[in-house]
């Protein structure tokens, strides 16, 4: 009888000795090539918005083409909580491997990612975040990022002086997270009066006509605090209303740089910086995703460093942006796994290459 | 008293709008200790445009008799904003090109509505709806193909102030008057108010029926698609939401304007009046650092009592 | 009627054939879970339009259910409960103020909807909340034999249909819509037919919201916006008339099934999400006209 067992023992023995060298060195190396990662956003409807889908695009298509992942799919919502949840469950149905969202809000999807995380999909939420415990988030600090912005104001400012603040979408993580960074970085600040806030959307049009409606029952303003999408059109209502042009936080999109280099070749130049979040983080959050898939290690939160520029900077980036475009890198895997080797080991994240063409 | 001054309000159904206008502009004025007041009053009025010129259409609509009514406005303005600012691209050689599309959108709009009210019979409410959701749609898969900003020309004109006052509420104003002597004055003026008031009798006296709806609905097309050029200009380009308070606003500029939801009845001068009373309430309540949940309840309760208020006498069922 | 059930059975037939895993016990409660604030939805709808009226604020009224449901009920159950059954009493006095002052319904409440909205603001400036717990939980239900988007259709459906239909008091509501003088002369109070109507349309309200709620587990003032168009638009596409107090029950339900997997099967479909308000918009057209032209070849 031992007899008998023994040559199936050596088969399998002989077996697993010519698989092993042949074993993944570490779990890092699971093949995602028969995995689909989609992207479930909530609005397409302005141009941060338009680019972050153009640069997931480009990211996604290129894994397919280099055979990392089988497939990819976008589904946008209209801005509707319950449609975009509607949504993510087809895309459960369907059998996404990943399902990468940006939420249309932060709480009301909650129980459709859950339900997704049950199915054992990946769920990885990046920009406008969502609360739910299951997903891993790609996130900003968009705390830091007003903080920043008051910091940066208060100092050029003296200490002393009106300031404007436009804000995002009433009821948004990123629009409560700026403000709450705003509201705290001039806290220490005593001589800085808030005379106004106002609701601009993260779209020039609507911030123009927030700002020009409430601007003639202002006092002299000598900085507006933005949020990003808004810088161009606040600048607009000044121009329309005759007044001086105050300092204006600038974002990434395009008409916004041009402005600024257009304003700075004026006498005394304008001195401000570019702060705000790159559409290229959809590409982060797909490396994100098929990371995970693949069985790396990764934190629940990987932390992203804001895209800031600076007069010194703003040509080279400017030349790299489309008219009507919002600047942003593309973000490549490699630079992913940096980010989030970064994140494990609590050390400074690489930072944002800058393209050097139109990407 | 009540009977004679009754009588007196009932024949200017516009009053209580610019009465509540001219009450929020007050409160605004005490609020700021009159800083700024006038030119207040001109951006008030630069978006006032916007409202009625949609709102004529839509006051046509109404007026045209219970039922009627234009719900496709948003997603036409948008689509003619985008395809018309498409066109110019930037350049003012752009400009008649990209116009004339835009106005072509609004007239194929206009057609389609007309197809589904008359041709295929449905009612108004659904059929606008339903073309709405079609326009608005081919307006997000057009957006997605382009960042175009407008003709310079048309951004100067839509932003020109004469006199400190904006000049297209000027333009639109010497329409509105033309509207107001053409519904008195002109056959098609006349024709919507009879059919509004009753639809059997102008039938029974040989109106053309059919081509009166037909041509109101051409009309709150074309000048929705007007309102979007216009408004995609002055904001530096269109954008997918730039309809959006436009479905219920359009609504709320005509009632409360003076123009009765029973038809047969259209009150022009109305329109400014609630339009501005409209904007002049957003404001004062931004400038008193009211957040934004009490700014909507306001409006809610305004909107409410000024129609509660004008209508009270109406006793037409 | 025929024709929506007709069209709903075609769209879930398409639906399974190109996504079995739909056809599972787990999968049509992923498909149909949002019917269940859309069923109700759709029901206030209808109850607004048997007399003829229009709702434009119930969407936003949702998102305020939705709000008080985040906050009061889970910490101040009994003040929860009574803001709750105070709104249905607010619905019900709208109703009044529109027969009384014979407002027109559309802009009452469109003027409506913006108080909904400041009032969620108010309950819950910013998304969150934690709703009671009993909530989720029921909305995640497993029931026995259908799964309970399903099962909560047809009950909706068969209880609005032996109420409104086959109740003698269902006929004169119906008739208020039809012949508001008529039912007068046989000495109904319209007034309190409006109010009976306009309080069933906010009952119907708290439900949608709270099933909502238990939908997403938490509260956001803005959730609930889209529900006002497609509530008009299930009911007109389940059988529905603006005019005449034509209403259909099971039409409201199966209508409301019909708007949202409208979006599933373009989703199945691959059809990029750009053109699902033309679907929407689409089918509106494709059945009334059919409607249309069943009339002209019928009459």
């Amino acid at each position: 009888m031992k007899l008998k067992k023994f040559p199936i023992g050596a088969a399998i023995g002989a077996a697993l000795l010519l698989v092993l060298p042949w074993a993944p060195a570490h779990a890092a190396d699971v093949s995602t090539a028969q995995d689909g990662i989609a992207l479930s956003n909530s609005y397409a409807g302005n141009s941060w918005r338009q680019q972050m889908l153009k640069m997931w695009s480009l990211a996604s298509q290129r894994a397919v083409s280099r055979g990392i992942v089988a497939k990819t799919k976008v589904v946008n919502a209209d801005n509707s909580a319950p449609q975009q949840a509607s949504q993510i469950g087809d895309l459960t149905l369907e059998g996404w491997k990943a399902i990468v969202i940006d939420a249309a809000s932060p709480t009301a999807l909650n129980g459709v990612i859950q339900q997704a995380c049950n199915a054992h999909i990946v769920v990885v939420v990046f920009d406008s975040l969502a609360t739910a415990p299951c997903a891993y988030k790609v996130a900003y600090n968009y705390v830091d990022m007003g903080e920043m912005e008051a910091n940066y104001v208060a100092n050029k400012l003296g200490g002393k002086g009106n300031v404007l603040e436009v804000r995002g979408i009433a009821g948004t993580s990123v629009d409560n997270d700026i403000h709450q960074g705003i509201d705290q970085g001039f806290a220490t600040y005593p001589g800085i009066k808030l005379v106004a806030s106002v609701h601009g959307n993260w779209t020039q049009s609507i911030a123009q006509k927030e700002v020009a409606g409430i601007l003639p029952t202002l006092p002299a303003v000598n900085a507006v605090v933005t949020q990003g999408g808004d810088g161009y059109g606040t600048y607009q209502a000044f121009k329309a209303a005759g007044r001086p042009t105050p300092l204006i936080i600038m974002g990434n999109r395009q008409d916004e740089l041009a402005l600024w280099k257009q304003l700075s070749a004026a006498p005394g130049g304008y001195p401000t910086f570019s702060l705000s979040s790159a559409p290229g983080v959809s590409s982060i959050a797909f490396w994100v995703a098929q990371q995970v898939l693949a069985g790396a290690k990764v934190p629940k939160t990987v932390n992203v460093p804001l895209l800031v520029i600076h007069q010194n900077n703003l040509g080279a980036w400017l030349k790299a942006v489309p008219e009507g475009g919002v600047s942003t890198p593309l973000y490549s895997q490699k630079w992913t796994q940096e980010l989030i080797a970064a994140n494990l080991s609590n050390s400074a994240p690489p930072a944002s290459p800058i393209p050097n063409g139109v990407p | 008293m009540s009977s004679g001054i009754r009588a007196w309000l009932d024949a200017r159904p516009w009053i209580w709008s610019f009465g509540a206008a001219l009450i929020v502009w007050l409160v605004t004025t005490f609020v700021v200790q009159g800083r700024g007041m006038l030119a207040t009053l001109a951006v008030a009025l630069q978006f006032a445009t916007f409202y009625v010129i949609v709102g004529i259409g839509q006051m046509f609509a109404i007026a045209a008799g219970p039922g009627n009514i234009d719900l496709s406005i948003p997603g036409v303005m948008t689509f003619a904003g985008y395809i018309a600012i498409g066109l110019m691209n930037g350049s003012n050689y752009g400009l008649p090109a990209g116009l004339a599309a835009g106005i072509g959108v609004g007239i194929v709009a206009g057609v389609f509505n007309v197809l589904l009210i008359q041709g295929l019979r449905i009612p108004p409410m659904i059929g606008t709806l339903a073309s709405g959701f079609v326009f608005q749609s081919m307006a997000i898969a057009y957006s997605s193909t382009t960042n175009a900003p407008p003709a310079p020309l048309l951004v100067s004109f839509s932003a020109a102030r004469l006199l400190g006052v904006p000049l297209i509420a000027l333009v639109f104003i010497i329409f509105t008057v033309f509207v107001a002597v053409g519904l008195r004055r002109s056959m098609f003026g006349r024709a919507v108010l009879a059919v509004g008031q009753s639809l059997r009798a102008a039938r029974l006296a040989g109106l053309a029926v059919r081509r009166t709806f037909a041509l109101v609905y051409l009309l709150s097309a074309i000048l929705a698609a007007i309102a979007g050029i216009l408004l995609a200009a002055y904001s530096g380009g269109a954008a997918l939401d730039m309809g959006a308070d436009y479905l219920l606003m359009s609504i709320a500029v005509v009632v409360l304007g003076g123009t009765s939801i029973a038809g047969g009845q259209a009150s022009p001068a109305g329109l400014w009046g609630a339009a501005t009373l409209l904007d002049l309430v957003v404001t004062m309540l931004n400038v008193m650092r009211v957040g934004a949940g009490v700014r909507y309840v306001v409006t809610g309760l305004i909107i409410i009592a000024v129609l509660a208020l004008a209508k009270g006498s109406d006793e037409t069922a | 009627m025929g024709l929506p059930a007709m069209a709903l059975i075609a769209m879930l037939g398409a639906i399974f054939a190109m996504q079995p895993r739909a056809m599972s016990y787990f999968g049509l409660t992923v498909l149909l879970n949002f019917t269940l604030p859309a069923i109700f939805a759709a029901m206030a709808q209808m109850a607004v339009i048997t007399v003829g009226d229009i709702d434009l604020g119930i969407g936003p009224f949702l998102s305020l259910v939705n709000c008080i449901a985040a906050t009061l009920l889970g910490g101040r159950p009994l003040l929860g409960w009574l803001s709750l059954a105070a709104l249905v009493g607010t619905y019900s006095l709208i109703g009044a103020l529109i027969q009384v002052r014979r407002l027109p319904s559309i802009v009452v409440t469109l003027g409506a909807s913006f108080v909904w909205l400041g009032l969620a603001l108010l309950v819950l400036p910013n998304p969150g909340g934690v709703p009671p717990s009993w909530l989720p939980a029921l909305l995640s239900w497993q029931s026995p034999l259908l799964p309970l988007p399903v099962l909560a259709s047809v009950l909706l459906a068969i209880c609005g249909e032996l109420l409104l239909m086959h109740t003698s008091y269902g006929v004169v509501l119906r008739g208020i819509g039809g012949n508001p003088r008529a039912v007068a002369h046989a000495g109904w109070s319209l007034l309190t037919g409006r109010m009976v109507l306009y309080a069933v349309a906010g009952t119907c309200g708290v439900a949608a919201g709270l099933a909502l709620t238990g939908l997403n587990t938490a509260g956001d003032a803005t959730v609930g916006t889209q529900y006002t168009l497609v509530s008009i638009a299930a009911v007109i596409v389940g059988g529905g008339e603006f005019v005449g107090g034509i209403v259909t029950p099971i039409g409201a339900v199966i209508g409301a099934w019909i708007m949202l997997l409208a979006g599933s099967l373009l989703s199945f479909l691959d059809i990029s999400t750009d053109w699902q308000l033309s679907v929407q918009g689409g089918i509106l057209i494709i059945v009334l006209g059919l409607r249309a032209l069943n009339r002209w070849s019928g009459a």
